[in-house]
Order: C-alpha cells, then structure tokens, then sequence
C-alpha cells in the first residue's frame, strides 16, 4: 500500500491535521485518499485511484466510510452523455472527529441521560442513522426502554442536535449553491431588457432563498403523534445526522462564557452563559453559509446592523430561570463602597494626602489600598433590606444584564421593554481581538501586546508615534516591532520621501491587518495540533509491541498479572505522555476554534 | 551742525531702550520718537545707533524686509565683546535659536565657519558657561546648544517621562501601577483585601460612578506626593492611554477610564474555572513557572 505523501503534512497546516485525524480514526488508507482529495479538490473514482496510487476496489470501500463520517462530499455532475460522480474533502467529517470526545461529554453534561449520550456516540460512530433502525440494532426490548429510546431522540431533534437529512447532506455546499444558482438563473428569461448583469443579479438573490431552505431542509413529518401514548415522537423512517453546527454554537457559548468571565466577573458570565444557553437554538448561525460559499458582502445583502429575531430576545426573568443552582446572587451587585466603621471614616482616599498616605513607588503598593480592605465591615453588607429573596435575585440578575449591557464590550444590547439581546458580530469581534492580544502578550511578552493594541488604535503610526504614545524606549522598539512583524501581527508600509525612493530617506510606518494575523495564529496552531497528533502516533508506533500485548484478549483487564514489571512502566509511561499530548490538543483546539470557526 | 554722536545721547538712547521689555523691537522712527528728534535728524540717530552697535550695546534685527534695532544688557554687551569675532557669530546663532537649541551641524552651515574653528569657539563659549549642551529626545545623537541660562523645550526635553532624554521607563512603570491601583480600587470594590474573591466577585451597579476622571487620577497623585515632577492633565491622559493599551484600563468616555476585571484576573494569578482558557493564561504562566510552562504550546513549536 502507498504511503502518506509528504504533500499531506506539507502542502498546509490544517491538511497535516485532518489527514492526522483520519489516518488516527479510520486507518492509513483513508488518509491518503483524504491527503489526495484536498490536495487535487474534486476527482471521481478513477481520478482519485490514480492519484493515490491505489487499486479501485480499496478506494471505493474507504470512500463509502468517508462519506458516511461526512468526511467525503459527493456530487453526481449530469451531462447529456453521461453522469459522473465526484468526490472531494469534507471539513465538517474531521472536525466532528476532532470534536468527538467534547461532544459526548457535552451531551452528557446537558442531560445527564445515558441513552442519549449513546445516541449521540452511535451517530458519531456510523454518521447517519433512523430512529427505527437505532431501535431495531438492540433486538427485543421493552417498551419502557423503547419509549425512552423515542423521547431521547424527540428532545434532541427538538434541540437541534440531530437534524433530518436528505441527499444534498452529503454535497458540497458551494456545489450546491451552484447548481441553485444556476436553476434560478435559468428561470429568468432571456429579454433585451434586462441586461447580464442584472439577470445574474437577480438569479443570486432568488437562489439565496432556495439555497437556505435546502440547508435548513425540515420535512413536514419530521414529527409524528404516537398512536398508543399520543406524545409526539420522531418520525421513525426519517434519516437523521449529528448536527456539528448546533455544537458550533455550543462551544461559541463556552468561548463568550469564558470571555465574559474575564472581562466583567465570574458572576455576571454565569448569568451571561444562562442567557446564551436560552437562546443558544434559535441563535444565528456561527458560520454564515453565504459566507462559506464565497458571496461578497453586497451580495449577501447584510444589514449594517444585526437585527435580533424574537426568539432570540430575552429578560430578567428568562435568565433567572436557567440559573445553576449553586449561585450565590446575593451581595453580587453594591450600589456603592460598603460601609466602614466610625472611627476610620475620615481616612478616606480622597481626603488630602497624610503620612499614611505614602506611596512606595518601588513596588506600587499604596498603604491607603490595604487599609481600604481593613477598614470594609463585611457585617454592613448584610444590611440591604430582604423582602423577598425571589424579588431580589430577579433585581440582582437585571442588574447584572445591565453591567454586562454597559460593558465597554459589547456583550449584550438593550432592545425594548428590559428585553435584551446578544450581538453576535460585534462580540465575536472583540473575542478575535482580544484572543490576538492575549496570544501576543502570552508569548511575545506585555510591551509587544502594548505597542499592537497602540498601533490598532492609531492606524498607521510611526516609531516616534509609539515612542510618545505607548511611552517604550525608543531602542526598544525596533526589536519588538521585528518580532510583531515577524509573526505577522504588524505590517510595514512604506512611505517613500524622495523622488528615487531612496531607503535612507523613506519613512517607515506600521499598521495592522487583522486577516493576516489571525490567518497566521490560525495555521500556527493548527500545525502545532496535527504535530500533538502526530507525536501521539509515533509514540502508539514506538511501543507498538507492548499495545499489541495489551490489546490481547487474554491480557486485557489483567495487565498487572500478565505484564512484566518494565512494561508496566512502560504503560503508564505511554499513557502519561499520551494523555499530555490530548490535552495539548484540547487546549490549543480552544483557541484554534476561535479563529476559525467563529 | 555737528553729526558726531555724543557719549551721553549714545547712554540715553541705550537707557531710554532698555525701558521697554526685553527683547523689543524697534524701528528707527520709533527711535527718533524716542529721543524727541525730528525726522531730519534721521543721519544723527543712525551716529547714535552705529556707536551703540560697535560697543555690542545693540544689535540689528531683520524682521521681513525691515531692519529693527534691539538693546542688549551691558553685561551681556561686556560678554559679547571679550568674544572672538567667530565666538560672537555662533553666539548670536545660538541665541536666536532660544529653548529649542541648535545642532552643530546647522550652525557650521550657518556661519559658514570652518568645524575646527566652529569646535574651538563653541568649547570656549561652553567653558565660560555661556551655552550648554543639550540632549533631544527627538534626536538623540546630535549635539544641541543653546544658551546657558535657558530651559530647554518640552519638544526637546520630551516632557516629564524622560530623565536626560532618556525615558525613565522605572518611574513611568511605578506611576502606571499606582494610576491602575487607583482606578481599580474605584471600579471594584474590595479589590484589594483579602476578601475579594475571583469567583464570587462583587460589582457596583451600572448606575454607580465606577470610573475615575483625569482630574481625580492627578489629585490622587499630587494628594499622595509620590512624585516631585510638576505633572499636568495631559501627562496622566497619556498615562492612563498607556493602561489602556495594557489592557489595564478600558476608556469609557472622554478622560473617563475604568480598571478592566482582565487586569483583576492577571493580578491575582488564578484560574476562574477548571477548563482551560486561553485568558487565564498570564496569570497561570506568571505563577506556575517551571512544569506548567512545558503544557503550553503556541509558538513554541512552529515558529516561522
């Protein structure tokens, strides 16, 4: 069998990663035909057995595991002579591979429900599956555990985890906008009046409304009554998928959660995460399908503002309900300092400077600080009147909506009658940026992060702009910049003084251009997830003769009696580092995800 | 009638310019005013003014097309004539140039002097104390003169965060951590005792004044006197700017600025939740050291 090219760890970052993903899921073969298919686009069957170098038969059989994990996409091209089928690479298969461990633990969290856990885990494992036939594949049941099986898919059909498919499930998207495109396009008819431009025009925008109904395809039965019960269950012979889209969202909540966190308080980001969590199913997508499938902005025809749907308002009263129940709401919001004692009130900070006032500048530790912490009378908070403690959550919960509205983030926006909602766009943008930041000042160091955040600020500035400005040596500077430039955070323009554009006389300025950076963080760390990968394979290599051993049947679940002493080492050695490298993945995929799935 | 100018018409005229503010000019009419002379008498004003000028009592000011006559002091005037002729050329460059100095390099293209004798005169001046070298903060490396008695420029001394045209990067760093203190202390309560809690944290309600102004930040600093610089509005704008490109402070309106929870979070080096997140991860790194900074992979792999 051919090897794994070069090209598939070479030829891009995230090619490194995926064939990774699908050669440690489903083998060396499937790899190479992934590895071919992202390196040529789309091919059909002979094409693609050439390419890889490989017999047909093998290709076909790895092709249909493909398509069925939505590694695969497939599309039958009708001419008048014939009718070719072509595939091409699926992001979205190797992304649920990658998300699959986070998945499962998610569904877990969020029900707590063994049957729907192995639901989920069973559309993970075979792609698609109809209720009926998920059914049947355990035999003779009770009808207990048959209802259970039917009301654990209708709640996540009804949450969106699993949606219902139809063929073009399996298409490419762009494939699919284009042949949508192209009957609407046709449709319009031939006149001397309207010109080329127009008729494409109008053919885009008619197809647009086609093209989402596809995608949000919802048959009419998708729902049936029980005859016996009369409760709404799942139509047992509609096709379903896991629905990697509704757990974008969820991740799009954990990643705003955590960021809120950090930017207004823990306590406001539980409050925050509840709201999110409420209209996390009827929330916009997280990735703009017009987008994907390469439309410009004036095609898409956006509104400059983000206008929120109904259900995706909330209030107050929503968010209290969705609480964890380990939150302590009380005394979270003050409406001023608590109060001191009596004898310590004059020492107040703003009163005029005394001798304890000093301020050691060496370490910027101001005395007047410590005494403030001294002086609270933790007793004095408990002075607020309780009428009710559900008045007061309700009171407490709006207070913190409103913090979070008044953020210098845009984490919520006022809409009318104490309604709120989340701006998607606007938040997710000050996620990248502070990410970006965050990244920067992680690992090039504060002043580095400093003079980004201050060349972002002025747009185009030079040296002496951030020598004034972000108040850093001026011999500093050029070195920090080298290394923002470097990593593509700066860009350089040049701004030629003389007529000859000597060097000597050309002015220098930076500027910042978020695509570049991002697009640079992104493959970085996408690289370095495929490397975590890879390690993790040589490392299964390297002992592959002890995993034999253990795999035994016979030495399985009795390793301490049938192992040496050594290979037990050995064991928990390969176990340790493996575990190390997962959890190098799983981090860097929190931040990876933030640059290119949100 | 007798032309010759006459010591004592030369002292009155002298006396009678030094009675306006330093640094006035005038013109010969305004002269002849002076001296009650009529305009015909214009050939003896200029006797009188010629005399003042060869005792360097005044100079000749061209202002546009116009020649204007300034009185100098008679100290000054003595100074000026135990100079060289070269001395006294660079002399009236350098104090033409006033607070913003002057580069050697332009002088030598002024007077059109050779640099050894441009060197000399300007070492002689210097060792009499009567110009000084001055270090720009905008240009470093060149050697600027300007009049001993003279305060240089802001432009040229860069303002109070520069020491010898150095940025005193240690002094500016302790007043942003004391401007930050200050802020944050007035946008979370409890910040800094004991009792604050990452977790469980506090807020003032969105209609409370949790931000500080400008003008509170420089009471505060003038009030707690940590600093003998004189420092103004302006200075602790471009402090409280620098914050906020440290992501210590957040701007909420103009000279308005609040302590960002981010910076609460760094300071108290602690983890908000289990899960991993990329923002906890300056506090972690600062804290951990060792082991945990082998877990965190960026850069470190890849590096381009």
């Amino acid at each position: 069998m051919s090897s794994l090219p070069e090209s598939a760890h070479s030829q891009s970052s995230e090619s490194y990663l995926y064939t990774g993903l699908v050669e440690s899921f489903l083998g060396k073969r499937a790899a190479l035909v992934v590895s071919t298919l992202i390196s040529y686009g789309k091919l059909n069957v002979r094409e693609l057995s050439k390419r890889a170098n490989l017999p047909m038969i093998p290709v076909k059989k790895t092709l249909v595991s493909l398509i069925e994990l939505g590694c695969v996409n497939v599309w039958e091209e009708k001419t008048y002579k014939s009718e070719t089928v072509y595939y091409s690479f699926r992001e979205e298969g190797a992304l649920l591979l990658l998300y699959s461990g986070e998945i499962i633990t998610h569904i877990d969290e969020r029900y707590g429900n063994d049957t729907m856990t192995q639901i989920v885990q069973n559309f993970l494992s075979l792609g698609n599956l109809t209720a009926a036939d998920y059914v049947a594949s355990f035999g003779a049941q009770d009808k207990q555990s048959i209802v259970n099986i039917e009301k654990a898919f209708t709640t996540l059909v009804n949450d969106k985890y699993l949606i219902p498919i139809e063929k073009t499930h399996y298409s490419s998207i762009r494939d699919v906008w284009q042949h949508t495109f192209q009957k609407a396009y046709n449709r319009i008819p031939k006149t001397s009046a309207l010109s080329e431009l127009k008729r494409n025009a109008e053919g885009k925008s008619n197809a647009q409304i086609e093209f989402l109904n596809i995608l949000h395809y919802e048959p009419d039965n998708l729902f049936i009554r029980d005859r016996v019960t009369t409760h709404q269950k799942v139509n047992p012979e509609i096709s379903l998928a896991f629905s990697f889209n509704r757990f974008l969202k969820v991740r799009r909540t954990k990643q705003l959660t955590q960021f809120c966190a950090r930017r207004a308080g823990n306590v406001s980001s539980q409050i925050y995460k509840a709201a999110l969590s409420h209209t996390e199913k009827s929330s916009p997508e997280v990735q703009d399908p017009f987008r994907l499938i390469g439309l410009t902005h004036e095609e898409i025809q956006k509104r400059d503002e983000y206008e929120p749907k109904q259900s995706q308002l909330f209030s107050a009263k929503d968010v209290l309900k969705l609480l964890p129940k380990g939150l302590v709401l009380k005394d979270s919001v003050l409406s001023g300092p608590p109060k001191r004692r009596r004898s310590n009130a004059d020492e107040d900070e703003e009163s005029s400077s005394t001798s304890s006032k000093r301020v050691k500048t060496e370490t910027g530790y101001i005395a007047t600080e410590g005494q403030n912490g001294e002086n609270y009378d933790e007793e004095d908070d408990d002075d607020e009147d309780m009428s009710s403690a559900n008045v007061n959550d309700f009171t407490t919960v709006d207070q913190h909506l409103k913090i979070l509205a008044n953020s210098a983030l845009p984490f919520l926006k006022k809409h009318t009658n104490g309604s709120y909602y989340v701006p998607y766009p606007d938040i997710i943008d000050s996620l990248k940026i502070n990410a970006c930041d965050t990244i920067v000042a992680s690992t090039l160091g504060g002043p580095c992060a400093r003079i980004l955040r201050c060349v972002r600020d002025n747009r185009l500035v030079s040296e002496k702009v951030i020598n004034g400005s972000a108040l850093i040596k001026e011999k500093d500077i050029r070195s920090l910049t080298a290394q923002l430039v470097k990593f593509n955070f700066l860009q350089i323009q040049e701004i030629p003084k003389s007529a000859d554009r000597a060097a000597s006389k050309t002015v220098f300025l930076y500027r910042i251009n978020p695509k570049h950076s991002y697009d640079f963080i992104k493959n970085n760390i996408c690289w370095n997830m495929a490397e975590q990968l890879n390690r993790i394979g040589e490392l299964k290599l390297e002992n592959s003769g002890l995993i034999t051993k253990v795999n035994r049947d016979d030495v399985k679940g009795k390793e301490m009696e049938y192992l040496l002493p050594t290979e037990i080492t050995q064991l928990k050695d390969l176990t340790d580092r493996e575990l190390n490298h997962s959890v190098k993945i799983n981090r860097l995929t929190s931040i990876w995800e933030i640059f290119k799935l949100l | 009638m007798d032309s010759t100018p006459s010591v004592e018409d030369s002292r009155r005229l002298h006396s009678q310019m030094l009675l306006s503010p330093s640094s006035t000019l005038f013109t010969s009419s305004e002269l002849l005013v002076l001296l009650k002379l009529e305009p015909s008498e214009n050939e003896k004003l200029m006797g009188l003014v010629q005399s003042l000028i060869n005792q360097n009592l005044v100079k000749l000011v061209k202002q546009g097309s116009e020649l204007k006559f300034q009185a100098i002091d008679v100290s000054e005037a003595v100074k000026r004539s135990n100079m060289t002729q070269d001395e006294a050329i660079l002399y009236s460059y350098i104090e033409a140039s006033g607070r913003e100095g002057i580069w050697t390099k332009t002088l030598k293209a002024k007077t059109n002097l050779h640099q050894s004798i441009v060197l000399r005169s300007l070492k002689s001046l210097e060792s009499q104390r009567f110009i000084k070298v001055v270090k720009s903060v905008k240009f470093p490396t060149r050697k600027i003169y300007m009049l001993y008695h003279l305060m240089p420029s802001i432009e040229v001394t860069g303002g109070p965060w520069f020491t010898d045209g150095e940025l005193d990067s240690e002094f500016v760093e302790s007043l942003l951590t004391i401007v930050w203190r200050f802020v944050a202390s007035k946008t979370f309560p409890q910040v800094f005792s004991n009792a604050f809690d990452l977790r469980n944290n506090k807020l003032y309600t969105a209609n409370y004044k949790n931000y500080c102004t400008l003008e509170e930040i420089l009471d505060f600093i003038i009030n707690s006197q940590v600093t003998s610089e004189e420092l103004i509005e302006n200075d602790i704008r471009s402090l409280a700017q620098v914050l906020v490109y440290d992501d210590k402070l957040e701007k909420i309106n103009v000279d308005c600025y609040r302590a960002t929870m981010q910076s609460v979070v760094d300071l108290k080096e602690e983890r908000l939740t289990e899960d991993f997140c990329l923002f906890d991860y300056l506090g972690n790194a600062n804290a951990a050291g060792g082991n945990e900074l082998d877990d965190i992979v960026y850069f470190d792999e890849r590096v381009l």
